[in-house]
């Protein structure tokens, strides 16, 4: 049909591509996320450093590692729900 | 380079290394049984069971190993109830914190890989077993759970892997397991990057077993023979 090979991979091959990859990009999505608590070890402040320091502070480490633990729970759910819509985005016509 | 530091560091690790296995085994193989107990309530038709179970796995699958063993061990002595009984014995020790703390996660994660495993054991086969007349329950024993098993052998020795590696996560509350006896090392001569290659070839030697053995059973249980 005359398509540059260019677009042949953005509007072809790409798509099909993704629509069986996103399941399993999905789990590294997760896995990851979850791997960037370890980063606190580094000392570099995301959510664990933040709530080791409060739970230092306060000494109340029950409720401060409970709250970072909700708030990977609300990242994963959030970002579930956003990889769902793109799998039923990607899967349109199968 | 330190080579000498490379070698004096390397009998102090091995013991270390046995820790690390220690722990490994012990939560794969309770984490093994909380994963086929989940998988079974997964799979019950009663919708509290099976939400139930879905919340547990989705509870530990959704938040980092880190955080949990965090809660535990930080988290559980802060309650002044547990410290009466006799949980305070187990959870005071950072060892059995760790133990729990794998053995939940990895439960979580087998009780998915062991649901998808008995659902994908084809429906013909459990009406063959009941048309001999076998009992429900020798069903279950004898011909879902083999399948289950080799349906989820290689998911399963991902998990193992995965899970030796989480083991590094203990050093995190003052257990002395490969990582902590590593960090150790190098807290006192300053010299991370050689005790760390002794270390991470330890953990790439387990993992190269681990891997190997998972491959024979593979071949051993595949349907193939």
């Amino acid at each position: 049909m005359g398509l540059s090979k260019f677009t042949q991979f953005y509007k072809i091959i790409l798509p099909q591509v993704l629509r069986i990859a996103i399941p399993n990009l999905s789990n590294v999505w997760q896995i990851t996320l979850k791997d960037t608590s370890l980063i606190s070890v580094t000392g570099l402040v995301e959510i664990m450093r933040q709530s080791y320091i409060a739970a230092g502070s306060t000494r109340d480490p029950l409720f401060f590692y409970s709250f970072a633990a909700v708030l990977y729970l609300i990242l994963t759910f959030l970002s579930m729900k956003l990889i769902n819509r793109l799998e039923i985005r990607y899967s349109r016509g199968f | 380079m330190d080579l000498e530091l490379i070698l004096n560091s390397l009998p102090k690790l091995l013991p270390a290394a046995l820790v690390t296995l220690k722990l490994l085994i012990s939560s794969l193989i309770i984490g093994l049984v909380i994963g086929l107990g989940f998988a079974i309530l997964r799979l019950n038709k009663n919708i509290f069971i099976n939400k139930f179970a879905y919340g547990y796995s989705y509870l530990f699958r959704g938040t980092p190993l880190l955080v949990q063993i965090f809660i535990i061990y930080y988290g559980l002595a802060q309650i002044e109830y547990l410290r009466s009984t006799f949980m305070w014995a187990i959870i005071k020790e950072p060892y059995w914190c760790a133990i729990i703390a794998f053995s939940l996660n990895t439960g979580a994660y087998t009780s998915e890989i062991l649901r998808s495993a008995f659902q994908t054991i084809k429906v013909g086969v459990i009406e063959a077993g009941k048309s001999l007349g076998i009992s429900n329950k020798i069903i279950f024993y004898k011909i879902q759970i083999p399948i289950a098993i080799r349906q989820s052998l290689p998911a399963y020795g991902n998990e193992i892997i995965l899970m030796l590696k989480g083991t590094s996560l203990a050093s995190t509350v003052t257990l002395m397991d490969l990582t902590g006896v590593a960090k150790y090392i190098i807290s006192t001569t300053f010299k991370p990057i050689e005790v760390f290659i002794v270390a991470g070839s330890i953990y790439l030697f387990m993992t190269f077993c681990i891997h190997n053995l998972i491959k024979f059973l593979e071949k051993k249980y595949s349907f193939s023979n």
